[in-house]
Order: structure tokens, then sequence, then C-alpha cells
């Protein structure tokens, strides 16, 4: 699409002499530059909006001669899942970056870009970087250049649709929010750079803070909804795999998270200024870095979700090298004119609790940036090898111990004093911690790690929920960091006794009985029910002492992947959720089902019938359509003393452009007969023959599922609300004091 | 004060060497059969499924299949979860887990579908 490739071109021009002039007037101080800047960025932003405006126009008209719209959209998918084709494929998260690149910059030029026009900069040539990427893989290629074999000018009937899987409504909401959050680290890094190139190392962590709580809370939503999707659809049971694509979102998180900490300490004491340089840098630079890994195609043997192969890899890695070479020299030039004055004296200060806490979360995002990168580094001095599932979890538990010990302690401490306060209200707390952790070693808490992560968990909700109950009451907008604190707590909780205590059972269920569990409830498999959407259940009735009730997880053939699909069905509870997942299915003898081909005047046997294909009828009785044509059968139901024949005419016609035919029933017989296709030409026809033995006590369909119980998962999805509600309370909290 | 510093950097360096013992513990390289009938540790296996081996055993509870490595030769695999979604379309497979008494007892599969796949659905 011409105008579309203009649009990115031009966005592309308009965001490198935007960049130029920003610099020229950091430089000359020149009004004219940055009147230019400001002129060059709307123009850029026109023409992004007026691309994402044209890929929808594309999407919504099903104009199939786009290779993007072929790719991800059909004729079939709702309005709502045609918004989310958008960021199904690469080119459209490029622009969607984009997107959000220009929303930010807005925001940037109405508040600081005057005083600091390398802010803009800086934003400007990430910007560029990227419509560099889009001219070279375009969400507006058309079929016929990204595919030899088709003709100009060809209009598919239809696209190639979009993966069932993200045909989910957490889908929708889910990758923008992502993206949000991956697009905004930018702002910190260009804050970072530009006190770097300025030498001067104070005033950018109080402009950048509101946004490093931005970044903060949008990835962390990202995050947390793409795990309560993976866990209410993919039906493996979790939410979380430390897959090399939730790691690349997950190590950016933690690097804003240690950065917002680290700001507390500068602004307060002027310490860790080198530290926040450096991690301002390292949160945008994870970002490029987890972007090149999940987009290049390099861990597509190690990943199961991993974008496919592409042919970016040199530009990748390129705008990678790029920002982080840019990053590092000035970096290195700044570390010696840095000053940071010497700061947590005292053991029991607040900014040392602060600093444990940082360092924690900073190891764990340092070794998953390790872990998952390690096919890079392993593929350079042999066979690459990638690092197991245990790795992330064993280092997580001694991280965990040491993050809640300083959320545990830091809200009772005080800056600059090293001084244990409050020894009552500690006290208190520890007294609640160990009843809960009592408690809960009574209803089955067993290993010591899920003990001492329990007692420190309760520990941080309790005391944190005494400082903010203290403090909302005076200050209402100041409690957002002891709330996120809680949440934390709370999430820690849920994650352990869910996936510690996890427990399941694999049952086979044969259509119409009750199983019994070993949770103490009987299972029946009833019967699939067909849905209009052909997203086919399986539907169960779970039998309780108190009640029951129905569980109808998916299970059905998806021509996209042409593969069944499988959902779990999930029983919510606030002590437990019961989680449903089919595994297969095994068709009974009433669900026979044979082909068979026949020429004139042939016949064949199947089971206990014996078909004869005798003629074609057409233009006979016509009751169907016009177009109808029928096929003359003589079938004989052999028993075993006595054998009956019949007449059959199965018909099949045209319609919609679509072949259609009806079933026929052999009459006094289970079985039915359609026809499937003819060949009037040959002479031949095929027929489908369905239906099974006459005896009731043949073999049953039978289900295979997974039952298991996830104890407290309502605490995670608690605690995950409670964090998100903490950071958005700080982020406008922040936000407002800016202004004033 | 100086013993605030030594503990920090104590606990920071059995930070690191926990982390590192780790990593190359868990460390699980790509291997052919031959290297993986001859390891203990945990290693992964690249290869194409045999089309109708694919087998879930009520009684067992185990999803079995065939594979053939790239050399052609056939191993059993025996995993104990979910078959994947996708398995039928998949153009290779990787397991991970052990080979043990004459079977591969995966821990994990890594379905790899064909990366042209959208493509070479196009009808003219």
């Amino acid at each position: 699409m011409i105008s579309g490739i203009f649009a990115v071109s031009l966005a592309f021009v308009a965001a490198s002499v935007s960049a130029a002039a920003f610099w020229l007037f950091y430089r000359d101080e020149d009004e004219r530059y940055l009147n230019l800047a400001h002129r060059s960025f709307a123009v850029m932003g026109a023409a992004v909006t007026f691309a994402v405006v044209l890929l929808y126009y594309h999407i919504f008209n099903h104009n199939f001669q786009l290779n993007y719209v072929y790719s991800y959209t059909s004729l079939q998918l709702s309005a709502y899942y045609l918004i989310s084709t958008f960021w199904a494929g690469q080119e459209g998260t490029f622009l969607l970056w984009l997107l959000f690149g220009t929303l930010f910059g807005i925001a940037l030029i109405r508040s600081t870009s005057r005083r600091e026009p390398l802010v803009m900069f800086f934003v400007m040539l990430v910007q560029a970087f990227i419509l560099l990427i889009l001219l070279k893989k375009s969400p507006f290629a058309m079929i016929w250049h990204t595919h030899a074999e088709v003709p100009v000018g060809f209009m598919p009937q239809d696209g190639a649709s979009l993966n069932p899987l993200l045909q989910n409504p957490w889908m929708i909401i889910h990758p923008p929010i992502m993206f949000v959050g991956y697009s905004s680290t930018v702002i910190a890094f260009a804050f970072a750079m530009n006190a770097m190139v300025k030498k001067q190392f104070a005033q950018w962590v109080i402009d950048a803070r509101p946004w490093v709580i931005f970044s903060t809370l949008f990835l962390g939503t990202g995050i947390i909804m793409g795990g309560y999707w993976s866990y209410v659809t993919l039906g493996w049971g979790g939410y979380w795999a430390w897959d090399p694509v939730e790691n690349a979102s997950f190590v950016p998180w933690l690097f804003m998270a240690v950065l917002l900490h680290g700001i507390i300490i500068q602004i307060r004491q002027n310490g860790l200024v080198r530290t926040n340089l450096f991690l301002g840098g390292l949160g945008f630079i994870s970002v490029l870095w987890g972007s090149f890994l999940t987009r290049s195609g390099v861990l597509s043997d190690f990943s199961v979700h991993s974008f496919a192969a592409s042919d970016l890899n040199l530009y990748l890695i390129t705008f990678v090298a790029l920002f982080s070479g840019m990053f590092l020299y000035y970096f290195i030039i700044s570390l010696n004119l840095v000053k940071s004055p010497k700061f947590a004296e005292g053991i029991f200060s607040r900014e040392t609790f602060i600093l444990i806490g940082m360092m924690s979360l900073l190891f764990t995002g340092i070794m998953v940036f390790i872990g998952t990168s390690s096919p890079i580094y392993t593929g350079l001095i042999g066979e690459p090898a990638n690092v197991s599932i245990d790795f992330y979890n064993t280092i997580s538990i001694p991280v965990a111990i040491f993050m809640l010990f300083s959320m545990a302690i830091a809200p009772v401490l005080v800056w600059k004093v090293s001084e244990l306060r409050e020894k009552t209200t500690l006290m208190i707390a520890g007294i609640i911690s160990l009843l809960i952790t009592v408690i809960g070693v009574i209803l089955g808490l067993m290993k010591p790690v899920s003990i001492i992560l329990v007692f420190l968990s309760s520990f941080v909700v309790i005391i944190n929920g005494i400082v903010a109950y203290r403090l909302i009451r005076k200050f209402p907008a100041k409690g957002g960091a002891y709330l996120s604190h809680i949440g934390v707590g709370f999430m820690v909780i849920g994650i352990i006794t869910s996936s510690m205590y996890n427990e399941s059972e694999k049952i086979t269920l044969p259509a119409g009985q009750f199983q019994p569990t070993k949770f103490g409830y009987d299972i029946q498999f009833v019967s699939f029910e067909e849905r209009a959407d052909g997203k086919d259940r399986a539907k169960m009735i779970v039998k309780k002492q108190n009640g029951s009730y129905e569980a109808d997880p998916q299970f059905y053939f998806s021509e996209y992947t042409q593969s069944y699909m499988l959902s779990p069905h999930v029983k919510v509870g606030i002590s437990k959720d019961i989680y449903i997942s089919p595994i297969s299915f095994m068709p009974g003898q009433s669900r026979h089902r044979h082909q068979l081909e026949f020429t004139k005047s042939e016949t064949k046997e199947i089971d206990e019938l014996r078909i004869t294909f005798n003629r074609f009828m057409v233009g006979e009785h016509m009751d169907q359509s016009p177009m109808a044509v029928k096929a003359d059968l003589t079938v004989t139901f052999m028993q075993e003393n006595d054998s009956k024949e019949y007449s059959v005419q199965p018909a099949i016609w045209m319609e919609d452009g679509k072949l259609q035919g009806n079933e026929v029933r052999v009459p006094e017989t289970p079985y039915k007969i359609h026809l499937e296709s003819i060949d009037a030409n040959e002479g031949r026809i095929m027929l489908v023959v369905e239906g099974g033995s006459h005896q009731e006590d043949g073999p049953k369909d039978v289900l295979s599922i997974e039952v298991s119980e996830k104890p407290l998962i309502s605490i995670l999805w608690f605690g995950c609300i409670v964090l998100i509600t903490g950071l958005t309370i700080s982020w406008v909290d922040r936000s407002r004091k800016k202004k004033s | 004060m100086k013993v605030k510093y030594i503990v920090g950097i104590l606990i920071i360096v059995g930070f690191v060497a926990f982390a590192a013992i780790n990593l190359s513990k868990s460390l699980t390289p790509y291997v052919s059969l031959d290297d993986a009938k001859k390891s203990t540790k945990i290693v992964q296996v690249k290869g194409q499924r045999v089309v109708g081996s694919e087998n879930f055993d009520v009684e067992k509870k185990v999803f079995t299949f065939k594979m053939a490595d790239d050399k052609g030769e056939q191993f059993e695999v025996i995993y104990h979860g979910v078959k994947p979604a996708n398995l039928e379309q998949a153009e290779e497979i990787v397991v991970i887990g052990r080979y043990v008494q004459g079977h591969f007892e995966a821990e994990q599969l890594l379905v790899k579908c064909p990366s042209k796949y959208q493509a070479e659905g196009v009808e003219i």
C-alpha cells in the first residue's frame, strides 16, 4: 500500500529532523530550532497516527491483499478480535510502540522539552530507529511482495485468521498494556542520557520519577494480565513458566522497580547517583535486548511462543548495540564526575533496608537476564544450551527471603538514623504473623521454605498494613508504596500455596459414569456440547457433598492450527480453585465414522452394512435445491439370521458456494449415511457412514482430564490488584506534585 | 562500620556463587541421541515425531510418542503431561529430559512450528 509506506517514510524523515532540531536547540538555544523540532514532531505524530488508522481501515475492510491483513485476520473474526489482530504480528507491535512513543512525546513536550530538549532528542532517535525497522518490515507490504509465488493483484478469498489461543478477551487488553510499559522505559533512559550529557546529575531523577512509576505500573499490570490469561486459557495449570517471552518483560519490570527505589534514596540522601544512571539505561536496554531475543528468532528452539524467525536480526542487533554503546560511553565518562556522598551509615536505617530490597530485585533481574540469554553465549563456545526452569525457581527463594525481610522491617525505620523503632509494632506484627504461620502449618504447610516465606510475607502484609493505615488517615495520597508492598506480600503467599501445594490427578471418564477423585468429589463426563462459534465444550458434572456444578472446558478441533485446542475450566473459590483441563478424547463405538469410495455398481461392506451404489439421480425429486444430486444406494443391514434391504438416497448440492449434503438414516438401524463428495465425470462418490453397534454395552466415549486444586490462588490475584492499586496511587500522587 | 560492608560483600559473593553453581548445573545443552543415552544430566534432543505414534496411555496416564533424531534413529518419548496442542503440525520437536531405560523421560516438550506456516496457506 503506497500511502502506508509513504506515511512510514515521512514519519521516519520527520522523526530524524525533529531529533536533529532538538539537539540543535540544546546546543544553540535558538528558538527557531525548537519550533522546527515541534513541527516535525507533529508531522511524525500525524504520519504515525495515519499509518495506525490506515492499517485498521484495511483490517476492518478485509483487504487481504495486504500481507498483514491476510496473515492475521479473517472474515469470521468478530470486531473485538479484529482490534486485537493489530498486535498479532511484529509489524503491528512496532507500530503500536511508535504510537505510544508519540503520545509520550506529546506529554514530554508539554512538560519538560524546553528545559530539557535532549530528552526529546533521545526519544526521537529511538522513534526514528523503530521507523527504520518498519521500513524494512512494513505492515503495508502486499501479499505478492512477501510471497513470490502469488501473482500481482491477487485477492485471497479469506485470511489465515488469528491463532485461536489469542482469540481471548485478555489478548485484547494485555498486549497494548505491555507495550505501553515497554515503550515508556525509553523515557527514563532519555532522562539519564540527558543528565550524563549535560553533566547534571540531580534534577533528572525528579523529572523521571513519575515516568519510572508509570513504567513499573504498566509492565507489572501487563505481566500480571499475561499470567492470568495463561492460567485461564492454556490449561497447563500455571501462570508463569519462565519462558523467554515472559522473562523479556519481567527483567525490565524488576530494573524499573529497582530504579524507583534508587530514586527515592537519591532524592532523600543524594546517594546512589551512579547506580541510578546505570539503572536508567539498563531498563531500556533490557527492553531492547528482550525484543531482540524474542523477535529475532534466535531463541525459537528454546521457547514455546517466541515470534517466528525473522530477517530483522541485523537491524535489531544494531539497535541494541548502538544504544548500549552510546549509553555505556557516557556512563563511563560520568563515573568520575559524580560526587556521591556517603549514606546508609547505620544498619537499622531505612536506606539500608531499601538497599537490601533493591539488591534482591536487581540480583533477580540480572540472573533472569543471564539465564534467558544463555543460548546466545553458550552458542558462541559450543552447542547452545539454555537453563532449565529449576534455575529460576531455585535462585528466587533466597532472593525472596531477603526482599520480604527488607519490606518487613523498612516501614518502621527512619531515614539517616540507625535505630530500631516501634518495637511494640514489630512485636505485634511478629506475633500475628507467627499465628498465621502456625494456622498454616496446621492446615498443611510442611516445607521449611514455604513456612519461612509465609511467615515473612504475613509480616510484610501486617506491618505495611499498620503503617499504611496510620498514614492514609492523614495523607490519603501517600499510601501507595505501603499498599504496593502489601500486594507483594499477598502475592508471595498465593504463589507459595498455589504452586507448592498444588495437587492434581489424572482421571479417565467413560461417558455417563461418575468417577471418584482423590479430592472427594465425583466427576461425570456427560457429552460434547456443540457451540455456534465452533469452540465445542466437554460438558461435565462435578458432584460434591454440598451440591454440584457443571464444568465445561473447551475441547475442539481448530482449522487454524490443524489440531485440538484445549482450554481449562476453572471453578474459582476463595480457599481454592478447582482446575479441570482436558487431556485427550477417545471416541467409542457409537462415533465410528467410515469413509468409503464407490464407483458405479460397486458393492462394499462395512460393519453390519453391505452398500451398493446404483446410480446418480439428477433432476428427480428436487426437494432440496435445483442443483441437488442424489446417489441411489441399496443398503443391506446384515444380522445373523435376518437381513433387511433398504433403499437410501443421500443428496448433495451447492449452497452459498459451498457443498452441502443431508444425512440419511438407514431405517431401523443405528447407521447414518451422507455424501461427502461426488465426481460425476468419473462416476464416483465418497460416502461417510456413521453410527455403530446396536449393543448398548459397546465401548463408550472416553475423556481423559486432569483435575487439580490450587489452594489460595485467590490471594495471589488479590495481591496483584493491591499492588497495581498501590502503584497507581503513587503514580497519580507523583505526577500531580510535579505540575505544581 | 566495616563489619557491615564485609557482611554485605560476603552475602553478595555468596549469592553470586550460589547463582553461578545453579546456572552451570541447570544448563541443558542440545545433544545427539547417542550423547543423551550416555548422559545422566538433563539434556535436550531435537527431532521429528513419527506420525501416528502418539498415544495417551489411559492406565498409566502418560502421553507417549516416538521421535526420530536427525540421523533417523527412533526412540520412545514418555511425557507426564498434556499433549501440546500443536504437536501435529510440528516441524520439529525438542524434548527436554533424561534418557533412562530405553526411553526418553521428557520433562518438557517444545514444539517448533513452521515459521512460514501462514505463508504456505495461500491458495492460488
